[in-house]
């Protein structure tokens, strides 16, 4: 049980996957412009993640190692296809706004790593491996809603929530504020994303090096 | 031999069952993307082109067969008289087909297009989105040279993205071609 929080936990500060590994940043450049954007990025990439590592973790015995890569990217292609659907069938602003990211997280690293470097390891009982998709999945969503809360405040004046608790971008910045809409454009995002990797290493990982 | 039998048949087993699976994703998702699709993508290209209608063209909309392909028309109707009707046609652009949605009169004029699906090149190619150039189509007719103005034609290109704005102006082309035939099939 104790295994199961600590491959959980993980995720969330000690490895969380773009700020510690500096990995998957295509979509954390490119879908941190609104925070609802972030986040709901982040939660397809979860259910990728979790969904490949389930299935995965239970072929684990039976894909042979040397065609695993080509199982591993058919599985994840498989999810990456239901969540482009689901999404254009129910969550269509979604699905709009991500455009063409939502389909490149068949080749987010995140996905393919935690498949050949956790699910598919005997030693990862089904357990883990879930405990572990979902750990990097919710960390990556972190890290995307909190480069996300840097970025519109600032680079637009509001903040977006998701369309089913509030329709539309709500203001939080006083009327006269002028937007850096330099923070909304790439370079912004690496801005952005070079201060938080900054600030993560000041803090540490909690750890004694 | 029966290591590389193994590799075979696990991975054509797990590509089965993944394509089955994803046939039934398709299945179960298909009625609300087609909802989707006209709500978010072609009704407010639809409304774009037509003018002065009272009618709903998405709920009258019908399906024409043109040379086996088919096409849907949405007709604006004033008073129960066809006064135009919109379609789609496609160009072939830089990323893939450009989806667009012409609107006409019953005189063969162009009311206007609306790029409603590509996949151009971002900062290039989707200038082609841009309504102040798409607007330019306007009383265009079946008479014009739907080529660019560079190479003789009617249509203003796009600097820098040449084959974008060429795709646009070979699918507005295209579709204006099969505009008497859709005529006569839907207004008699």
């Amino acid at each position: 049980m104790a295994r199961i929080v600590d491959e959980f936990t993980k995720g969330l500060w000690k490895e969380i996957p773009p700020f510690r590994f500096v990995l998957g940043l295509c979509p954390v450049l490119a879908c941190s412009t609104t925070v609802w954007n972030g986040f709901g990025m982040g939660l397809c990439l979860t259910f990728v993640v979790v969904c490949s590592n389930i299935i995965i973790s239970l072929l684990r015995k039976v894909i042979p190692g040397q065609v695993r890569i080509a199982c591993f990217i058919v599985i994840i292609a498989t999810f990456v296809i239901i969540i482009e659907r689901v999404t254009e069938a129910y969550v269509y602003g979604l699905y709009k706004d991500l455009g063409i990211f939502i389909p490149l997280i068949v080749v987010n690293c995140i996905v393919l790593g935690r498949a050949e470097a956790f699910a598919s390891k005997a030693k990862n009982t089904l357990p883990l491996s879930i405990a572990d998709g979902l750990g990097m999945g919710l960390g990556f969503t972190l890290s995307l809603t909190a480069l996300a809360l840097i970025r519109e405040p600032f680079g637009l004046g509001t903040i977006t929530l998701p369309p089913f608790i509030h329709e539309g971008p709500i203001r939080v910045m006083w009327a006269s504020y002028e937007p850096f809409s330099y923070l909304q454009k790439p370079p912004g995002a690496f801005l952005c994303l070079g201060l938080m990797l900054g600030f993560m290493n000041m803090i540490g990982t909690g750890e004694k090096s | 031999m029966r290591e590389i039998l193994r590799l075979v048949v696990v991975l054509t087993a797990i590509c089965v069952v993944m394509s089955f699976s994803l046939a039934l994703v398709r299945q179960a998702t298909e009625a609300p993307i087609i909802t989707n699709r006209i709500t978010f993508i072609k009704l407010p290209a639809i409304k774009a082109v037509l003018t002065g209608y009272d009618n709903d063209p998405v709920a009258d909309r019908t399906d024409v067969d043109i040379d086996g392909r088919i096409v849907t028309v949405y007709p604006a109707k004033k008073a129960g008289e066809y006064i135009g009707f919109a379609y789609e046609t496609e160009g072939e652009g830089h990323g893939g087909p450009v989806e667009i949605m012409l609107g006409v009169d019953m005189e063969g004029g162009l009311w206007g297009i609306s790029v409603m699906k590509h996949a151009e090149t971002p900062g290039i190619g989707d200038t082609i989105e841009n309504p102040e150039w798409q607007r330019h189509f306007k009383g265009m007719s079946t008479d014009t040279d739907f080529s660019l103005e560079d190479e003789g034609g009617d249509v203003q290109g796009i600097s820098g993205a040449t084959e974008s704005s060429t795709a646009v102006a070979e699918g507005v082309g295209k579709g204006m071609e099969i505009y008497e035939e859709l005529k006569d099939k839907v207004a008699g």
